[in-house]
């Protein structure tokens, strides 16, 4: 009996492998803030032309180190653009087809039960802002390595916060990690990316933090052509990004269109 | 199951299973020579076989990358040679499990072998048994419990590995996405707990499975010892 349940275990796994058709396939890197929008940008494309597509997501700086070793993505798509510069140095990407195709924004969110409420433009926010977040924590993906983290600590200098922060603040890993510390309610208050609050249900924003008045870099999504031994081939996925098709896409998932 | 969960299912079974059978026979080896010889440097080979229980997992990863990656003289040499390319494919991420649960291969077998009394391996040699039949009719079947345990171990160890695969094959779906690089990416980007959840659950499945054979296994095997006995 053991035998036949070893043997039927093994063929079960083998009959899975699939044979991978390289040059048919269309290997997609992408930010793990951009997985889901790039999910459903696929689902559309596949339908369009027929060709298979594979996401791959993780941290960028990872997914830069492997295509530097040989990983396979015919594109990259970042919201880090140091990194992207690390690789046009590196000559893994085609520079001419850097462009980007999305823009975000930074929200203030609270779970949907902490009643945390706050007008940003008031003469009091400050104080105000002090008074609710009182002994609580307050999260922002880490300031030094995630995007969010950059983003979100120029936005906190700006609004004059970051000094009185101080000792509050919990470093996350990820925007999405940071979005689950604060739909659980272990941080009271954090910065969120727009796109990020649509997608969930148990956050609310509480202010939007506009750019124009507080200024920080804006949120960007670039993306770029990987240039495999002095080639690129998208199969147009980086044109068809540009389209009015996919920009609608990716507006629905809260994110800026550069139209 | 969705495609996004079986695909993940099945390519941990298939990856474990490899990687297992990779470290199999080193792991006799390695376990023999660990138990059996005294030698200049063996402790420094001993604390070398159990770095990868030391050091972080996505350290061994990223220092394959470097190793195997297209980039580096080996990698390079067996692509050119071979068209063999180790980095983000499935054959990569089992070598990743297979040097990951070495030490937990190597260190139950050793154990039993170091118990063996050494007087049976004396008695065998003074009727003139040369030392590769020594090792096949007396260590070896005396070891089979510790190869089984180690068998297991690993193949737990594989299935649960994280760090070392997604740093040296990324996290391919189809590919080298298996259980562990899926429920990380569901975490990563999903708000939908009920996802993540259910692809925990089929984690603990395939764990409980993979347990449950090994011991029915294991229970067959004693039982034939002790027949023997008799």
């Amino acid at each position: 009996m053991t035998q036949k349940i070893i043997i039927f275990f093994i063929l079960l796994a083998f009959s899975n492998i699939k044979l991978l058709a390289e040059n048919e396939t269309l290997y997609l890197s992408v930010a793990s803030s951009l997985y889901n929008l790039s999910k459903s940008l696929t689902i559309e494309w596949e339908k369009k032309t027929n060709i298979k597509t594979v996401v791959i997501t993780g941290p960028t700086s990872l997914i830069a180190r492997q295509i530097h070793n040989g990983q396979l993505s015919n594109l990259i798509i970042t919201a880090n653009r140091d990194w992207l510069a690390w690789m046009e140095d590196r000559e893994l990407i085609n520079i001419e087809s850097i462009s980007v195709i999305a823009k975000n924004s930074l929200v203030f969110s609270s779970g949907i039960n902490q009643g945390f409420f706050i007008d940003i433009n008031s003469i009091n926010f400050k104080e105000n802002f002090k008074d609710q977040l009182s002994s609580s924590m307050f999260a922002i993906p880490h300031p030094s390595s995630v995007p969010l983290g950059i983003y979100a600590k120029q936005a906190l200098k700006s609004l004059d916060l970051w000094d009185d922060l101080n000792g509050k603040l919990v470093f996350t890993s990820s925007s999405q990690s940071n979005l689950k510390f604060i739909e659980k309610g272990e941080a009271i208050i954090g910065i969120s990316y727009l796109s990020d609050t649509i997608s969930s249900s148990k956050v609310l924003v509480v202010a939007k933090i506009d750019d124009s008045i507080f200024p920080y870099e804006k949120p960007t999504y670039w993306a770029a052509k990987i240039k495999r031994n002095g080639n690129d081939n998208d199969f147009g996925f980086l044109d068809w990004l540009k389209s009015s098709e996919a920009q609608k896409i990716i507006k629905n998932y809260g994110f800026e269109t550069t139209e | 199951m969705t495609a996004f969960e079986s695909s993940a299912f099945f390519l941990s079974i298939k990856i474990g299973m490899l990687s297992t059978c990779f470290i199999l026979i080193p792991g006799i080896i390695i376990g023999w020579i660990l138990a059996k010889k005294n030698f200049f440097g063996k402790i420094l080979l001993d604390s070398f076989i159990h770095l990868p229980l030391v050091i972080p997992p996505i350290g061994i990863g990223y220092i394959l990358l470097i190793i195997l990656g297209k980039n580096s003289y080996l990698g390079n040499f067996l692509y050119e040679n071979f068209n063999i390319s180790l980095s983000f494919s499935w054959i990569g991420a089992a070598l990743a499990c297979s040097i990951m649960s070495f030490p937990l291969m190597v260190r139950p077998i050793r154990v039993l072998m170091e118990a063996q009394d050494k007087k049976i391996d004396d008695a065998a040699r003074s009727l003139g048994a040369s030392e590769f039949r020594i090792f096949l009719t007396i260590t070896l079947p005396l070891a089979y419990p510790g190869i089984l345990a180690g068998l297991v171990l690993a193949f737990a160890r594989s299935i649960g590995e994280f760090g070392a695969t997604i740093a040296f094959v990324g996290n391919i779906p189809g590919e080298t996405q298996t259980l562990p690089l899926a429920l990380w990416t569901l975490i990563e980007t999903s708000n939908n707990q009920n996802e993540i959840i259910r692809l925990g659950l089929i984690s603990i499945f395939l764990s409980i499975l993979a347990l449950l054979i090994a011991t029915s296994v294991e229970k067959k095997f004693l039982d034939r010892l002790k027949n023997d006995k008799k």
